[in-house]
């Protein structure tokens, strides 16, 4: 790495994770994302300038690929009404085309069933629709800004003897202030709430297109987070609160957004429900006697957001015995403080 | 080419291939001669592919589509006819590259339901046809006329197989071709053998009956029996979970995403059982590649996969078959074809040489397409000494090719010549690359895409870098490849990173294509996901720096591949972030 860092790597995959192209954009973050991960605080800093805060808050939120296809699709059919005249003569060319084959044409008109067909329309609109590939490369990278954030606060490497504490907490500190502390977690929770795409698209009226079927249904979509989303967030929250008392009070104070969690207890990943047990257990931990009092605190307010009864739901009924354990080890920990 | 081109042969060839309009003997010398100005395109270099694009834009527009579909779609026995078929199937294979002409090729009622119908005519006159399919209603006219004598099966194979490529649509496209459900049908009632058979076929394991269940069709019955030691694993789903977390443990196994995904998320998960019953063409097409050919089974595989791929297969059970007849035969007939690979001068390429090089061109890639999804097909290839296969294949693909040809003496050398006054149709195009160095940089990138779907866990890795292959990977990075050296004799630059590339091709090992670069750039970053390769052997033959390169490489799926290397290698570092790296609290995954 050493040598990589040398010679400017960090500068070429920041570079390139502001590239126009998806898969790049990816691989990028996800190479930069490892770069972070147990390594000085400085260089950690460095990374995050280099690849620019506002532009890693842009490549979390928005949905650039589908946005950059949805003008493209404007320009296409601002393109079509022009060409609506050629395209009727080339119809035309094809019909005489046809004339020769007619016979070919007839004999194997038969033989697909309806069903048959109605799956050949979904295979078809499936491979060809590219607003689910937008959609994916969109939130693949996503999910690696988010790990970024989440390498950038873990396994600070402690440089001339100071604390891993102190260098986590630095690190936490230089976030909120590059990104800002209340954007920050307003992202992560708007990472959490189910959305209704461009509600008012232009194409959902137009219809009667040889392929409004397929544009209609992706004009305006209801898109529910994904597990894998879900997932980076709440690490996030669990490093916050694996490094100091006052980071821990940060997070419990976020009612917004644990409102928002308290939902997914019933996400169908186990994952998922294993970082929010993890969530729980590092909010009710304590390092010394000074945080009895606020680990109290903490540990009503998850009572009282309903997270202890999904634990309890889960240490019992959770199919995975190791979501079961965590479970068990979060309420402890919550019933502990409670007293 | 050039001079052609000017001259505009092309249109002129292509205005003789309808056999509504001409004699059968002209249409057949049209369709020659757009094969060999297909073959010729091929040489200019497989870095260029205008002069087979042109070639391909010209031939799959509307009209001559469909008389390429009438050509395919004759039953006539004649010789000229099926010599029709042949060449109309092969130059489908060579010339069908792009999207847009596979989609318009697999139209409904199109070329492919007519490669369709010659494919079924050849069960046809083998007599395996899926008893009682006759008796089906309205479906008996469409079962084809037998194949003549005279027909082939390999080009039709062939030609399918490059119109499906990688879609799961062109794949049910040719399922529900009229023809393939009216000789192989999907039977509802499952097919009882005479008991004299049925017997001999679960002598092997009384036990397979429950396995197969409903899902067994006539077909199965000409293949060998599966013992069902692989796919009892599927029975006892807890057993599995044991042995995959236990495998899971070693630090290294973090996370590795494949996000190779051609087909998108499975839309099949809502239809119901009775929908999803196996055609039998998949047990046909596995009986024709261990009864066929070489060249015919390599091709009923390459029909094969992407019906597998694409989930159209009884899951389970063709697995363990594909890993117990399938992944086996491709290996063999590499081998085979391995060691018949006899010495070439170069320059002309005779009919056995061709199948020989198209066998080893292909089989590779295959191999790699089949088995890159699936861990057990990957034991399997394992299992069958791949590693040893596709090493050996590519140190071939880097014996040096002597025969270089020296410019004739000529008294008028060519430097006086003024090429731009004289008119375009006299000037002769690039020179063309010789077939065998064409042929060698083919067998790189596929060998390299099938080793890099062999690395898929550690021991694979280790047998790879055990049998020496890293000299081989690394100069497949270099797009001037020289002699591969291993590491005594490599001489060690002082600054690797200021070093300058070649310019100029090697005498004998040709110009690597962008495609083999890309290819061992994933070879390498499968490789790097074993901490042990990345800290010894990525290290000693210094791949940090050319990966560095290509950082900023003109190509941009180059940079693409590069980066995720890059993601891997970045890993390597102080032994601080080693004991990290096994943590529990390990957030890193390795791509």
């Amino acid at each position: 790495m050493q040598v990589l860092v040398e010679q400017g790597v960090i500068k070429i995959l920041s570079e390139h994770a502001h590239s126009m192209n998806a898969a790049l954009r990816l691989n990028a973050l996800w190479a930069l994302k490892h770069l972070v991960y147990a390594v000085p605080t400085p260089f950690k800093k460095t990374c995050l300038e280099e690849l620019e805060p506002g532009w890693l808050v842009h490549l979390i939120c928005d949905d650039t690929e589908d946005n950059a296809l949805i003008s493209a699709r404007a320009n296409v059919e601002r393109e079509d009404d022009q060409m609506m005249d050629e395209d009727v003569d080339m119809q035309q060319g094809e019909v005489r085309g046809w004339l020769f084959g007619s016979v070919v044409g007839q004999d194997s008109a038969k033989g697909r069933t309806p069903q048959m067909e109605a799956r050949l329309a979904r295979y078809r609109e499936s491979e060809s629709n590219p607003v689910r590939k937008a959609r994916n490369d969109d939130l693949a990278i996503q999910e690696q800004g988010l790990h970024f954030i989440r390498n950038l606060v873990t396994g600070a490497k402690s440089d001339m003897g100071r604390s891993l504490e102190a260098e986590t907490t630095e690190m936490i500190n230089f976030l909120f202030s590059s990104l800002g502390q209340d954007r920050l977690f307003e992202i992560l929770a708007s990472k959490l709430r189910a959305r209704v795409l461009r509600p008012l698209s232009r194409r959902s009226t137009s219809g009667g297109g040889r392929d409004s079927g397929s544009s209609t249904s992706s004009a305006s979509r209801v898109l529910y987070p994904q597990s894998k989303i879900i997932e980076a967030v709440v690490m996030i929250l669990v490093h916050f609160s694996a490094s100091v008392p006052k980071y821990r009070q940060v997070v419990i104070s976020q009612t917004p957004l644990l409102k928002l969690l308290v939902n997914h207890f019933n996400s169908k990943d186990k994952e998922v429900r294993a970082a929010l047990c993890h969530l729980v257990s590092n909010l009710t931990w304590t390092d010394s006697s000074d945080d009895l009092v606020e680990a109290g605190q903490r540990a009503n307010e998850l009572h009282r957001l309903g997270f202890v009864k999904h634990l309890e739901t889960l240490e019992k009924e959770d199919p995975e015995l190791d979501v079961q354990e965590r479970a068990k080890q979060a309420l402890f920990q919550v019933k502990q403080h409670q007293g | 080419m050039a001079p052609l081109h000017a001259v505009g042969a092309l249109p002129a060839i292509l205005s003789n291939i309808s056999p509504y309009l001409n004699p059968p003997s002209l249409v057949v010398a049209s369709l020659k001669a757009l094969t060999l100005l297909a073959d010729a395109a091929a040489l200019v270099g497989p870095a260029s592919t205008c002069d087979s694009q042109i070639i391909s834009d010209s031939l799959f527009t509307p009209h001559h589509i469909e008389s390429l579909q009438a050509i395919l779609t004759s039953s006539s026995p004649e010789p000229v006819a099926q010599l029709q078929i042949s060449l109309a199937a092969g130059l489908i294979s060579k010339l069908c590259a792009y999207e847009g002409h596979r989609c318009a090729l697999a139209k409904p009622n199109g070329v492919l339901d007519a490669l369709a119908s010659r494919l079924a005519s050849f069960a046809v006159a083998d007599g395996q046809v899926i008893p009682g399919a006759e008796r089906q209603d309205g479906v008996s006219d469409s079962i084809p006329e037998p194949a003549p004598k005279g027909a082939r099966l390999a080009p039709i194979l062939e030609a399918i197989a490059t119109i499906i490529a990688d879609s799961r649509y062109r794949a049910f496209m040719l399922l529900t071709s009229p023809c393939i459900l009216a000789v192989f049908p999907t039977s509802s009632t499952p097919f009882t053998p005479s008991v004299g058979v049925k017997s001999t076929w679960y002598s092997t394991d009384p036990h397979s009956v429950p396995l197969y269940g409903e899902s067994l069709s006539a077909m199965d019955y000409l293949l060998p029996a599966v013992p069902p030691h692989r796919t009892s694993r599927r029975l006892r789903p807890k057993d599995e979970m044991a042995t995959r977390e236990r495998k899971a443990v070693p630090g290294t196994s973090v996370h590795e995403n494949t996000r190779f995904e051609p087909f998108g998320p499975n839309l099949d998960s809502q239809v119901s059982e009775s929908d999803r019953s196996e055609s039998p063409l998949i047990p046909w097409l596995i009986y024709l590649a261990r009864s066929r050919g070489h060249l015919e089974g390599l091709m009923a595989i390459a029909v094969l996969t992407p019906l597998f791929r694409a989930d159209f297969a009884t899951k389970g059970i063709r697995e363990a078959t594909l890993g117990l007849l399938i992944v086996p035969t491709l290996l063999q007939m590499l081998r085979d074809n391995l060691e018949q690979n006899s010495e070439n001068d170069g320059m002309t390429v005779d009919a056995k040489t061709a199948t020989n090089w198209k066998i080893l061109e292909r089989a590779p890639a295959l191999l790699a397409r089949l088995i890159i999804d699936s861990e057990n097909l990957q034991q399997a290839a394992f299992d069958c000494k791949a590693v040893s296969a596709l090493t050996r294949l590519l140190q071939e693909a880097y014996k040096s090719s002597v025969s270089i040809r020296q410019p004739m003496w000529s008294a008028n050398p060519d430097e006086g010549m003024e090429e731009a006054s004289r008119p375009a149709s006299c000037v002769l195009g690039g020179r063309g690359h010789l077939p065998l160095l064409i042929h060698r940089i083919k067998v790189r990138e596929s060998v390299l895409k099938a080793i890099a779907a062999t690395s898929g866990k550690d021991d694979y890795r280790k047998a790879y870098v055990d049998q020496d292959v890293m000299p081989y990977v690394v100069e497949s990075l270099a797009r001037f490849p020289g002699k591969p050296l291993n590491i005594k004799e490599r001489a060690k630059p002082d600054k690797p990173f200021e070093e300058p590339d070649p310019m100029e091709a090697q005498p004998g090992y040709g110009e690597n294509a962008r495609s083999v670069i890309i290819a061992a750039c994933h070879t390498i970053r499968m490789f790097s996901r074993s901490v042990l390769i990345l800290r010894t052997a990525l290290v000693d033959y210094g791949i940090v720096a050319p990966i560095f390169k290509f950082l900023r490489h003109p190509d941009i799926e180059i940079q693409i591949v590069a980066t995720a290397v890059v993601a891997n290698l970045v890993l390597d570092a102080s032994p601080m972030r080693e004991v990290e790296f096994y943590s529990s609290l390990c957030f890193l995954s390795l791509y």
